[in-house]
């Protein structure tokens, strides 16, 4: 018997303004980047223009900032993707004693507000003496970065078939080769998507970096100044741009590199 | 039967010697893939969470205005001076609001997904909800500046539609109301639900998603219509996604600090009371125990949603 | 070289045996003995032990052919003698010219090939096989058995095959192992378990046994214990003859014979009887006889 199962129309506007209200946003970013406006946020535009991209391109702060936090990304995702595979291969490899609490101790940087991971590392740093640098803020990027890379990983994990590095090992592959020749081929896609998530939320980080930043910028702490005290808005608009088409492409990348994955399954 | 396994001359040696002890002791196989993120994120990340609570059990000196490092409970006394506790009840109200309203909104995106969409659409709609939640957290407050600004598309859209004094009106109402959007509670209300808006609908379609057709297609046999099966089939098996959400919705509502500085009045949430505490004024022990609250919010409601199996859902 | 199947229930022990002899489950007490070595301390990738895993565990990543090259690489054997030797081995299990192809393009009996192939291209001194034919069809299953009995007769190496198919470990080879409880009950040819079972577990699922209880056991002069009966020893005999008598319950026809139940007082008994026999009205008396050490005497199970 099959029922009138179509989606109601009530529904389907619900749907698309939902869409909308967390689409229609972004898009403005693109439109603000070309407006020849510099001193308010006026709408619609005046005109069109391409100058401010050139305007921005030559600003070196932009640049000192954009290449702190490439750099803090990067090192951060690597710190994470070594801490969260490590932990998704022991949690998944055994029931042990305590299994749930590492689950959640990995989770909590990011169940909890990020200002009270912010707070607590700076008043950690500050009871140590340890001053503020790039260090302290790879510390602190690296520390919310672990869940990510655990989540891909431990869900990779848990698909792949227990007997297959049983049946490496029964072939006569010790640990390491069983780790280099079976273990690692077939997480790697999983790995690498966990690690583009972690990049991307490093790059993007505010909160906690405001905490454990000294006087270095990264670029959202350079676009927080610009929100609270706007000087350039044109250069801010082209830099809102950029940072949205950057950030999608690790996550556009993610997305390929797992759904790829579970369509070959 | 002559030739016997050869023995494997490359699991020798000293890497050789690690695996056979690896499988000796299994325990210690765990421990060495543990060790190092424990490490890092007990002294790291515990250690400091540690030391933020034990400042909040300290004071500042009213006179010289150094800490004084001795137990006292006085900092948490402050908390509920009017001042302090009206902050601490206007953030509570707020993730309230945005959590709510964020189930609401979320729901029939997520329903629709789980349900109906298929193939190519499905993978739209993950996308269409992966991209906001990834996109830049500052880039969408940026956006929403752009929307509230007294120049900007809200105003223009509402006078172009000859409806301004629909909007004055909601302006001019006590509390929620003020000057423009930009500079009211409503303001920071739609951006707080923006920005976290995503987090609600990953969970909760996952939950939508593991409830069998059949028990919907059951429901309908047994001649309950699509509302009545929406309310006491589908909604109750997909509340702990609701709830896993929630957690999300409330948690980051609770300690943000910059949503409401650039959008909204002046009157302070608790994200802002940490910053400024431990910032201008320099009163860590009041910043720390001002970072509690959340703490002690989020174990509450961590401890309900685990008692209702929500945290299988994250 | 013996060819040992294993038998018992789902849930019996038999894949905790097998994973006992390969290393992946460390016994609390006693020792694994392989060919007379103790083999407790020994990982599983230094026993002289391969598997054939129930769900094949191929690995995915890798092409038919480095599948069953992966035991020479991890010993360091080079690409191209490694390779050459996995081609032979694919010729043997009759996949030959299949080697490119990735584990997902074949069907569930090529699997099954591969995962042989690999095991054995290692020359283990005992392969384990885990219900390597459950997952296969009837018809490939039967095919399959010869197969496999060939293909151990052609490496000459022993073979623990665990099933759960009783039919299967009958009639795969010369030795028999029925497993319960996590224990062995009985060992032995096939004909010794299924004519003289040991225990009434192994009665109780080898074919269809009668299971003779104490009281009746006395009641036919034998010693008051649990005995086993074969249906087919059985025969319709003359009324001074009879070791037993009872009301012809039903009657069930199989083709040439048929089943024939017989109520003496509260128990029954099974005869299987040539389907020339004419049999008397149902509800009346008839007498049963049989060959005096066709009544099987049991042991307790532990």
């Amino acid at each position: 018997m099959r029922f009138d199962d179509r989606p109601s129309a009530t529904l389907r506007v619900a749907v698309i303004g939902g869409l909308l209200f967390l689409h229609l946003p972004i898009l403005l970013i693109f439109l603000y980047a070309f407006t020849t406006e510099d001193k308010s946020y006026e709408f619609p535009p005046p005109g069109l223009t391409l100058r401010w991209f050139a305007v921005t391109w030559n600003r070196p702060d932009v640049w000192e900032a954009l290449e702190l936090s490439l750099k803090v990304a990067a090192v951060s995702s690597l710190i994470a993707l070594v801490l969260g595979t490590l932990c998704a291969a022991a949690v998944s490899r055994s029931r042990f004693f305590g299994r749930e609490s590492i689950s959640l101790l990995v989770i909590l940087p990011i169940a909890l507000p990020g200002i009270i991971t912010g707070i607590s590392l700076r008043s950690a740093f500050n009871l140590f003496d340890i001053p503020f640098s790039t260090l302290t803020i790879i510390l602190g990027h690296a520390t919310f970065c672990v869940v990510v890379v655990y989540n891909n990983a431990i869900a990779r994990f848990r698909r792949l078939s227990g007997s297959i590095i049983e049946a490496s090992m029964d072939l006569g592959a010790d640990g390491f080769q069983t780790f280099r020749y079976v273990i690692v081929p077939n997480i790697a896609t999983a790995l690498l998507a966990g690690g583009m998530l972690a990049f991307a939320l490093s790059f993007d980080e505010v909160i906690v970096t405001t905490f454990t930043a000294g006087q270095q910028q990264t670029l959202p702490i350079w676009m927080l100044e610009e929100l609270v005290r706007p000087r350039q808005r044109p250069v801010t608009n082209v830099v809102a741009m950029v940072v949205v088409a950057v950030t999608f492409m690790p996550i556009l990348g993610a997305y390929y590199l797992t759904a790829e994955k579970v369509a070959r399954r | 039967m002559t030739a016997v396994a050869a023995v494997n001359s490359k699991t020798h040696g000293i890497w050789g010697r690690i695996s056979d002890l690896m499988w000796r002791k299994p325990g210690l196989l765990v421990a060495t893939l543990l060790s190092l993120p424990i490490l890092w994120l007990g002294i790291i990340y515990l250690g400091s969470l540690f030391t933020l609570l034990l400042q909040s059990f300290y004071s500042i000196d009213e006179f010289s205005g150094m800490i004084r490092r001795e137990f006292t409970l006085k900092t948490y006394g402050e908390l509920l001076s009017p001042a302090n506790f009206d902050i601490i009840l206007r953030t509570f109200l707020m993730a309230c609001a945005v959590t709510i309203s964020a189930a609401f909104i979320a729901f029939p995106i997520a329903y629709y997904a789980a349900r109906y969409a298929r193939g190519r659409l499905k993978a739209l709609f993950y996308l269409a909800v992966m991209l906001p939640l990834w996109s830049s957290y500052l880039v969408k407050i940026y956006a929403w500046k752009l929307i509230l600004a007294k120049e900007g598309i809200v105003n223009w859209l509402v006078s172009e539609l000859g409806l301004s004094f629909l909007l004055n009106a909601l302006l001019s109402v006590p509390v929620i109301g003020g000057n423009s959007l930009s500079v009211s509670y409503v303001g920071t209300y739609l951006v707080l639900l923006y920005v976290w808006l995503p987090f609600m609908i990953l969970p909760v379609q996952a939950a939508l998603e593991r409830v069998p057709t059949n028990l919907i297609e059951a429901s309908r046999d047994l001649g309950g219509t699509q509302r009545q099966t929406l309310r006491i089939v589908i909604i109750p098996l997909a509340m702990p996604g609701i709830i896993a959400g929630s957690i999300f919705t409330f948690s980051l509502t609770l300690g943000d600090f910059i949503v409401p500085q650039i959008i909204g009045t002046s009157r302070r949430f608790i994200g802002q009371a940490v910053y400024a505490h431990q910032g201008t004024a320099g009163n860590i022990p009041l910043a720390a125990a001002f970072a509690v609250v959340p703490i002690v919010i989020m174990t509450i409601y961590l401890w309900v949603a685990k008692r209702q199996g929500a945290l299988d859902a994250l | 070289m013996p060819f040992l199947p294993c038998w018992g229930l789902p849930g019996s022990g038999k894949t905790t045996c097998l994973r006992l002899i390969s290393g992946f489950e460390r016994p609390t007490s006693g020792e694994i003995r392989i060919f007379d070595k103790v083999f407790n301390e020994v990982p599983p990738n230094r026993r002289p032990v391969n598997t054939v895993f129930q769900d094949y565990a191929l690995f995915p990543h890798l092409d038919v052919r480095d599948n069953v090259a992966y035991g020479p690489m991890v010993r360091g054997i080079g690409r191209q003698q490694r390779h050459a030797e996995a081609d032979r081995m694919l010729e043997l299990v009759k996949l030959g010219g299949l080697g490119r192809r990735s584990p997902a393009q074949l069907s569930g009996g090529q699997r099954q090939r591969v995962a042989l192939a690999r095991a054995l291209i290692n020359k283990p001194r005992v392969l384990l096989l885990d219900e390597p034919l459950g997952a296969l069809d009837l018809k490939l299953r039967e095919q399959m058995q010869e197969e496999l009995k060939s293909l151990q007769e052609t490496v000459g190496i022993t073979f623990v095959f665990v099933t759960h198919d009783q039919g299967e470990a009958l009639s795969m080879s010369d030795y028999i192992a029925v497993i319960n409880n996590g224990r062995v009950v009985q060992y032995g040819s096939p004909q010794q378990v299924y004519d003289l079972p040991r225990t009434r577990f192994v009665a109780g699922f080898v074919g269809s046994s009668n299971l003779v209880p104490p009281e009746l056991s006395e009641q036919v002069g034998a010693a008051s214990r649990w005995h086993s009966l074969r249906p087919e020893t059985i025969s319709l005999v003359a009324a001074e003859r009879a070791q037993i008598s009872g009301r012809l319950h039903s009657v069930r026809y199989l083709g040439s014979m048929q089943r024939v139940q017989v109520r003496v007082g509260v128990h029954s008994i099974d005869a299987v009887l040539p389907a020339s026999i004419q049999l008397p009205e149902h509800g009346s008396r008839i007498h049963l006889g049989w060959p005096g050490n066709a009544l099987n005497p049991l042991e307790d199970d532990a």
